[in-house]
This record gives structure tokens, sequence and C-alpha cells, in this order.
């Protein structure tokens, strides 16, 4: 009995111990046991790509993306927000480009798609214009729903603002809807 | 070997309070999957640089931030400096208070004897009613719920070359317009155009200051002033004249640098029966009138798009230059388009705000597109009107007037 007493003794204190062990190695496991740097688990709206930045906005502007360069023309992004009263989204749309030729002598439109199937109507002109002897791309996309209209607009003397312009346009939509 | 024995079980007696009492510091820690420096690494790499920020300073306080002003914290990481052990807030030993909306964290020890060694936070953009990326709306035709079986076919959704640019669509180079010689409205006594817009109530301060001092050095011009012509001016509010599409590309314009090197371009062969929205804001209270042609139109704010001057439809635009006033416009009928047909001695009056002060014309001149002269050398009190000559449209036409009792 006294043998038995002491062989349980010493497995109950062996549990202990290596109950003590585990709770001070448990780091050390943890990190055994992962064989590559961990992802956030957090479901996140995408980031925009490296180099661009959010700017601090006007008041009617909704978010402002500038990318960082050393020289020349900064390629900016911009969402701005405005009332829509119109009725018709294609003839509002069609007479803004014809003001906009008509005022921007050197502004060039080489695409522009319309849909207009879903609940938003979608126009995405594309083109660029001359500011002081450099050319400008740009890519501007409008969205109208009930009475709201979104602007969102890229200017860059490279083309180079696909990747943030998308971005930027994919949260436009989620928030119009 | 009872010695032994008793050793022993002393020693794990010993081992096991320690363990005891050390449980109820770490009863609500949460140790990162992360180490210290896996963290580290995966904040520094470029590709989360837009996502991770990691504030290193060795305090009992550290404030970080997220990457981006619209962005809030997700998740935050504590390093204390034990080894490579990272601690995951909500995390007892530290006091998390977060600012701006989420967007910035203060970390505080409470206690233990570390101090801190870095805190970083992985930060997102918030997303009300989580659709996911994957959940944007796409080209794509939605499907209606309920399929009808009838015996006629339904039309389905047409195919739409959405995503196909269309031919590209060039602005053609104007062609000289022909220039109508004959007055469009005969000229009746009238006062100047009341402006009815009110949204731009504080653009013209130096403007009416300016032309308070010419008018008290003047005598008041003639009253008959011409009606507006048709189609200029007449009851554009400032509201129809929005165009978020020039908002957007002036919003959009990056820093550029050089020296704008020509003249406003002033040329058009796209005349519309109905005023095209510009963007451009009307001055209240400020008109110009030719009486020899039969033109009255308000007055727009000048704006310039880099080195570009913006030209809106129908519009007479202004900026003070030097203490004189230049004027420029589209060079169709109905705006200055008709300049050439004015001769020296010509008389021209600008109102602001029912105060007339009328100029004689001095000089009409042809100048290249970009001869600069023309703005630097300008008399103060002057006026200068400017467009595309229409035969010509790399020449631009300059009528010269000054205060008619000088």
């Amino acid at each position: 009995m006294n043998r038995f007493l002491k062989l349980a003794i010493i497995l109950i204190i062996l549990g202990i111990a290596g109950f003590g062990w585990y709770r001070f190695n448990r780091e050390s496991l943890q990190k055994l046991s992962s064989t590559s740097a961990p992802t956030p688990t957090t479901i996140l709206a995408p980031a925009f790509p490296l180099g661009w930045t959010e700017a601090p906005v006007q008041n009617d502007q909704v978010a402002k993306l500038i990318k960082e360069t050393k020289t020349g023309f900064q390629p900016t992004i911009v969402a701005i927000k405005n009332d829509y009263s119109g009725t018709d989204p294609q003839k509002y749309t069609d007479k803004l480009l014809k003001g906009a030729r008509s005022a921007f002598p050197t502004l060039r439109v080489t695409s522009d798609s319309v849909d207009n199937t879903g609940p938003i109507f979608t126009r995405t002109f594309t083109g660029y214009y001359f500011l002081k002897g450099s050319k400008i791309y740009f890519k501007q996309t409008l969205l109208i729903k009930d009475n709201r209209l979104v602007t969102i607009t890229a200017s860059s003397s490279a083309d180079d603002f696909e990747a943030a312009f998308a971005i930027l346009v994919d949260r436009q939509l989620l928030a119009l809807e | 070997m009872k010695i032994a024995l008793k050793c022993f079980i002393l020693i794990f007696a010993g081992f096991i309070a320690y363990n005891l009492l050390k449980l109820p510091f770490n009863v609500s820690a949460d140790i990162s999957s992360y180490t210290a420096s896996e963290f580290s690494r995966y904040c520094e790499d470029k590709v989360n640089h837009s996502i991770c920020n990691k504030v290193e300073s060795p305090s009992d306080q550290i404030i970080v931030t997220c990457p981006a002003e619209s962005q809030s914290i997700s998740e935050v990481y504590v390093h204390a400096g034990d080894g490579q052990t990272l601690y995951q807030l909500p995390d007892s030993q530290f006091e998390a208070a977060y600012s701006n909306t989420h967007n910035a964290v203060t970390v505080k020890v409470t206690e233990g004897q570390h101090n801190l060694s870095y805190v970083g936070v992985i930060c997102g953009v918030p997303v009300t009613n989580t659709p996911t990326v994957g959940q944007l709306p796409t080209n794509t035709p939605i499907a209606t719920s309920t399929p009808e079986a009838t015996n006629t076919p339904q039309p389905t959704s047409t195919p739409r070359a959405d995503n196909t640019p269309t031919p590209t669509v060039e602005i053609s180079s104007p062609t000289p317009t022909e220039v109508n010689s004959q007055p469009t409205a005969t000229p009746t006594p009238t006062n100047a155009p009341s402006n009815n817009d009110g949204n731009n109530s504080n653009n013209n301060n130096n403007n009416n200051n300016s032309s308070d001092n010419n008018s008290s050095n003047n005598p008041p011009a003639p009253t008959a002033t011409p009606v507006p012509a048709a189609g200029i001016g007449g009851g554009n509010a400032a509201n129809d004249n929005n165009n978020p599409i020039i908002a957007g590309l002036e919003a959009s314009q990056g820093e550029v640098l050089g020296e704008s090197t020509q003249l406003p371009y002033t040329g058009t062969s796209d005349a519309s029966p109905e005023k095209l929205p510009s963007n451009n804001l009307r001055q209240i209270g400020l008109s110009l009138a030719i009486p020899k042609l039969s033109f009255l139109a308000p007055i727009y704010q000048a704006v310039e798009l880099g080195d570009q001057y913006l030209v809106g439809d129908k519009e007479v635009l202004e900026k003070e230059v030097n203490g004189a006033y230049f004027l420029y416009g589209h060079n169709s009928p109905d705006v200055f388009g008709r300049l050439n047909h004015l001769t020296v001695g010509d008389t021209l009056v600008r109102s602001a705000f029912g105060q007339e002060v009328t100029y004689r014309v001095t000089g009409i001149r042809w100048v290249s597109q970009y001869n600069q002269e023309v703005l630097s050398h300008l008399v103060p009190g002057s006026l200068v009107l400017v467009s595309c000559d229409p035969n010509n449209l790399s020449l631009r036409i300059v009528i010269n007037a000054v205060p008619t009792n000088e």
C-alpha cells in the first residue's frame, strides 16, 4: 500500500510538472508549429497599392489619393460627391462631356463606356489633356444613383493609376449601394 | 533513498507552487501566434505598408496610428521585451485606449515589470454591412428571382459592349466660322443685367473696389445699354453651370512645373443652341456691353487649369492682371466672334453693380497665340478683350481699350 501511495504521488507530481513545463514552453511550441508568417484573419477592404496615400479632403470630396513623386506631375485620384437632379443619366452626362470639351481646349477622350443595367448608372471616360507641355492621362468614372452623383477622377503623367483607381471606384460603389 | 525522494517531492512542490502563483497573471493573456520578429517582418514588408504600422519606443506608453486616416484599427500587437513573445490585445497586462474613431491607439503597461518594446497595429477600412470585395457589383446582369415558363421567349439581357472602348472621340480642328456682321438684336435702353444666382457673392470684392475707383473718376456711361444677345448669359444660374467632369479634372490636377505659354484657346466650331455647363462661376453684378455689336453678357470668373484657361461655352471670362481687366471668350458669333468688326474709337461698357465705366478702343491687333506680351504690358485700369481669330485659330485678336476720361 505504501508503495502504491508513493507511486501515485510521483505520478501526480510528474503530471503537474509536465503541465508546468508546457506552460513555460508554450510560446516555443507555438513557434515551432507555425510554418510561415501568419496573415491577419480580419476581413479588410483592399488596401491601396504601394506609393498611394490618402490626402486630406475638401468638403465636397469623398476621398483623395496621391502618389508621391519627386518631380513633375503628382498623380492624384479624387472622388467628389454631387447632387443629381436629372432624369436621364445618359443625356445628362452627354451634356457634361460636351461642356467639358468646350471649356477645356486640350481635353481628348479616347474611350467612353456606359453601364446602365444595374441600379447604379456608371459612365467611364479615359483620355488625356496637356498641361504646360506635359501629356496628362486621365480616367474618370461617374456613378449615379437616385439623387446622388459621385465622380472619381485620376490624373497622372503615366498610366499608373489603374489599381488604385479601381479600388476607389469599388469603395464608392459600395457606399452608393 | 527516502531523503532523496523527499527532496525530489519538495523541489517539485516548489515548482508547482510557482506555477500556481503565476497562473492568475496570465489567465487573460492572449499570446499572439506571431513571434515578435515575425510581426516585424510582416509589418516591414512593402506589401503590408498600407495596412500595418509599428512604433518602436521602449517606454511604458506608446501611441500608434493607422497608415491612413480613413482606416480603423482591427488588431493590436504588443511586444514587451520578453523574448519573442508577442501579445495580441486585449490583454490584462496592457491597457489600450482608442481614439480618432479607432484610427489611433494608446497602449500602456498595467502590470508586470516589463516596459513596452513596440506596439503594432493592423488596420482596415471599416466596411459597414460587410459586403466583401467579392460581392461587389459586377457588370453581370442579376438573375431575376422566378423565371417564368411562358411560350413566348422573353428577351434576355442584351450583352453590351460596356468595357469595350468606343472609337476614339477626338475634337476635330475647329473650322473657321463665318462671322455674322449684322447685329442680332436692336439696342434698347435698359439697365445693366441683374444676376440672380446667389452662389458667388464673395467673388468680386476686388473687382467691385476696382470698378468703384474707376467710376469715381469717370462720368457715368451712357444709359443706353444694349440688351443681351440671344443665347448668352440669359438666365444661366450658377447651379446650371456645374460640371462634375471639369470639377474632377481640376481636383485631380497635380502640381506642374513651368510657366504659362499661351493665350486662351478660344476657338470653337461646335456652337450649341443651349449653354453647356463649364463649372465656371458667374460674377454677380458684372457685365460687359459692346454697343456697336449689340452685345451684352455677364462676366464669369476666369479659371486656369495648369497653364490653360478654361473657356466656358457662351461665357465671357475675366481676370484682373496688373490692375487691368483681361476678358476673353470663344470666337463663336454669340460671344467674341465679331470682335473684328470693332474699330478704334468704338466704346465698350463694363458694368459692376450698376456702376458703368465706358472704355474707348485704342488698338486692334492680331498676335500669335504664344504672345505673352499681351498680358505683361497691360496699362492699369485698361481693358483688353481676346479671342481666337475666326479664320486662323493660331492667332488671337486683341482689343485694347482705356477709360474714356483718360
